[in-house]
């Protein structure tokens, strides 16, 4: 996205993931790149359902890695 | 987006237009020198509407023909701009696209055409070719989002009644907000949250649902199990092994009673000794029955024709001698008068009537009737004889005869003697074997045996009463594991979506926290980059240019909570954009805006400015020249600058643009020869086209008759473009 582009997206994430820091550094990356991902998935013109659909996809792959990636801090 | 080269084509009188942009990060300017009437505002409209289609363009435009008002009525043209850009992600990936919108207008009268619907295509450019990319459209919007078109595509003009101008407080303030939203992301961001609230709503809703129940219970209530069945089975396995010593116990005391008896078992041979007595005592009864019988077969009739067999014999024997000689027949007239009334002789045959044995009696009669009383008592004898003759012969041929009676009777009570005989001889021994044994160790031992076996068969049905308990507890082991276990997966389920719910609500709440900081610190950013920008651009206090602006109270620039963009004095007023700032404040108040939006947003979106330094001169040009075309930080993502200038506008900035411009092209159009334009194109109808001169030089299609005035020197070397 051109706008408030990916990278600095991840940035900002970053800088708050820090929060998270208990959850390990593979959770705070994957929450990034899931919220970089639902927020760029924004621009694709879809309905709200498909939207909500697609980041309720997003939450449970995440949460189907959290179990490995709990451990890897 | 970086763009790289563009085309256009029969767009106004852009008729066949090629354009090159500085793509070098410390060189982010790329100039089109272009004087007033030569096309610049059609090539920014040209790429407004490659970018966003008709409603791209100004109001103003869309109902205006694209083609060029030479084109004779009834021409069909294809119009076309074709734009090469790169993209390059968050990642540094890069990719090269291809974007290419046409369509065909025929003019039919003065300011009317027909015009087909238009076409897009949007490839991406790869080692092996060109791939058409689905919903081109969608896809640039991405990029560029419509909205922000007057940021990225715009004019002096614009830029300065960005924040003031015709428009009212609420629809410059909207504007100044939306700019900001959308190039922070802050809708969008918005509409994520929103989404993911929405998702982190559902999977809690979700994982309330499924609860999942408690484990901890059935755990308990299968350990109990477990602990039962251990329980039993350690409870059976001591009652096998005492049931076990019982009966090794029992082994030995019987091996014990067994050794000391030698021979067997006293009670059997008690139980021996009685049934002999028993049948002593039967054989006994039996000989002395015999014996009785025997006796009383002394006695009998049977005995006595036994007894008087042979006399008999003896008589008959006479008799029939006496007979033989016919001393007598011994029978009586009368006898044989009678017999032969009777018709029936008294050796029992028939005398009938005419019969041999009749007439032989009949003879007989009249020959006795002459014998003596002697002779008749003779033959009455012989006819005794006789009778008791054949008695006895019956009797000896029925069992009723004396020697068979008596031979049976001798057989019974000889065995009745032999019998018993044996049963004295077996007790004799019996007895003796019964008294070699130590009959009160028995009784103990046997009494031991006896108790032990009792106790045996109670662990018997103890191990069988255990046996069933612990195939119950292990039953019940079964079923509750079977709970236990669908119980672990309703919790591992549950788990699962208190898993996701719980990504989700981090996710939230992160998604609210990067909101937060997009609408505090990062406008906040915005704000102090741009007030460092417009102080940099108006100059320092001590600046002598400075009293261009004539505004030497401009203390601060930022933007307010409601998205104001307030302009604050040294003496504590706040100005009104529309009233107090002039045109070069007003343009440099938007472009630092902008410049900053775009600087703290990292949107590398190209920044295509129309004749930005109009109204603008000396410190202040340069200033804001500087300030637009300043190569970006490390830090910061690059970004282009495509300014298209007057001769005026770039006069005095020269080396300044020498330093930061990477690509720089002139536009020229036919139709200022000859007033403007030294030499003529010899073109039949209106046409612009451009042409590689920079800032410093002409030829002969841009050279312009005050070009003396600009420092511009004439070069026959510099060429046409297109």
């Amino acid at each position: 996205m051109v706008m408030l582009s990916e990278r600095r997206i991840a940035e900002v994430v970053g800088e708050r993931v820090v929060l998270l820091w208990e959850r390990g550094p593979g959770y705070r990356n994957g929450l990034t790149a899931a919220l970089v991902e639902i927020v760029s998935a924004q621009d694709e013109g879809f309905s709200d359902r498909h939207r909500r659909e697609r980041v309720k996809r997003i939450i449970e792959r995440l949460g189907a890695q959290l179990p490995v990636q709990q451990g890897d801090s | 987006m970086r763009l790289i080269r563009a085309r256009v084509r029969n767009f106004k009188l852009l008729e066949d237009v090629e354009l090159e942009f500085s793509t070098k990060r410390n060189q982010p300017l790329t100039v089109i020198r272009a004087e007033n009437g030569s096309g610049k505002t059609s090539l920014l409209y040209a790429f407004q509407w490659a970018f966003h289609g008709a409603s791209g363009l100004p109001a103003m435009a869309r109902d205006l023909r694209l083609t060029s008002t030479a084109t004779p009525f009834g021409q069909a043209t294809t119009v076309s701009v074709t734009i090469e850009f790169q993209i390059t992600d968050h990642l540094g990936n890069s990719a090269r696209y291809r974007l290419i919108r046409s369509i065909v207008e025929t003019p039919t009268a003065e300011d009317a055409f027909d015009r087909q619907p238009e076409q897009i295509r949007l490839l991406r450019i790869t080692a092996k070719g060109e791939d058409p990319v689905a919903s081109a459209d969608a896809t640039i919007r991405a990029w560029l989002p419509d909205e922000l078109r007057d940021v990225f595509f715009t004019d002096g003009d614009s830029v300065q009644t960005f924040i003031s101008g015709q428009i009212g407080a609420r629809q410059r303030q909207s504007r100044v907000q939306d700019a900001i939203r959308d190039l922070l992301g802050i809708d969008r961001f918005r509409t994520a949250a929103s989404d993911i609230e929405a998702a982190y709503r559902s999977l809690r809703a979700e994982a309330a649902k499924s609860g999942g129940r408690n484990t901890s219970n059935l755990e308990s209530m299968l350990e109990e199990a477990v602990r039962q069945i251990d329980l039993a089975v350690a409870d059976l396995a001591k009652l096998r092994e005492r049931q076990a010593n019982m009966a090794e116990q029992r082994a030995r005391w019987d091996r014990e009673l067994r050794g000391m008896r030698g021979i067997g078992e006293l009670d059997e041979i008690n139980s021996r000794i009685e049934r002999a007595e028993k049948e002593r005592d039967r054989l006994e009864r039996e000989r002395s029955a015999a014996l009785v019988r025997m006796r009383d077969s002394l006695k009998s009739e049977d005995y006595s024709w036994e007894f008087m067999n042979v006399k008999l014999r003896s008589g008959v024997g006479v008799l029939a001698d006496l007979a033989d000689r016919r001393i007598i027949p011994g029978a009586s007239v009368e006898v044989l008068a009678d017999r032969l009334e009777l018709g029936e002789c008294i050796c029992g045959a028939s005398l009938e009537p005419r019969s041999e044995h009749r007439e032989h009696v009949e003879r007989l009669l009249e020959e006795q009737r002459g014998v003596s009383e002697s002779l008749q008592r003779l033959t009455e004898l012989s006819h005794l004889a006789r009778r008791a003759d054949a008695e006895e012969q019956r009797r000896r041929e029925s069992s009723r005869a004396f020697p068979h009676t008596a031979a049976q009777l001798r057989q019974e009570f000889t065995e009745a003697s032999d019998g018993l005989r044996a049963k004295a001889l077996e007790l004799e021994q019996l007895k003796l074997l019964r008294g070699s044994i130590d009959e009160r160790l028995v009784r103990d031992l046997t009494s031991r045996i006896e108790g032990v076996d009792a106790k045996i068969a109670q662990a018997h049905q103890e191990i069988g009463a255990k046996e069933v308990e612990l195939e119950l507890a292990r039953e019940r082991q079964t079923v509750q594991e079977e709970a236990l276990d669908a119980a672990q997966k309703e919790a591992r389920v549950s788990k699962e979506v208190a898993l996701k719910r719980d990504v989700a609500q981090d996710l939230t709440n992160l998604a609210a926290d990067v909101l937060r900081v997009l609408e505090g610190d990062y406008v906040r950013r915005v704000s102090e980059r741009m007030n460092s920008l417009f102080m940099e651009i108006v100059g320092t206090p001590d600046d002598p240019l400075r009293r261009d602006f004539g505004s030497e109270l401009f203390a601060r620039v930022h933007i307010d909570g409601a998205f104001n963009i307030c302009i604050d004095t040294f003496d504590g007023r706040r100005l009104d954009p529309d009233f107090e700032l002039n045109g070069a404040s007003k343009r440099a108040l938007t472009l630092s805006f902008i410049w900053s939006l775009m600087e703290v947003s990292g949107a590398t979106a190209p920044r295509m400015i129309d004749t930005p330094l109009g109204m603008v001169s000396g410190g202040v040009k340069l200033r804001m020249l500087d300030a637009i075309t300043t190569p970006p930080a490390d830090t910061l993502p690059e970004f282009q600058v495509i300014l298209f200038l007057t001769r005026a506008e770039l006069r005095d900035a020269e080396n300044l643009i020498d330093g930061r411009a990477g690509a720089i092209m002139t536009l020229s159009c036919s139709e200022h020869y000859p007033i403007d334009l030294v030499h003529s194109w010899g073109s039949d109808y209106p046409v612009s086209r451009i042409c590689s001169c920079d800032h410093r030089q002409s030829c002969r299609m841009c050279a312009r008759h005050y070009d003396g005035l600009h420092g511009v020197v004439f070069q026959n070397t510099a060429g046409i473009l297109k």
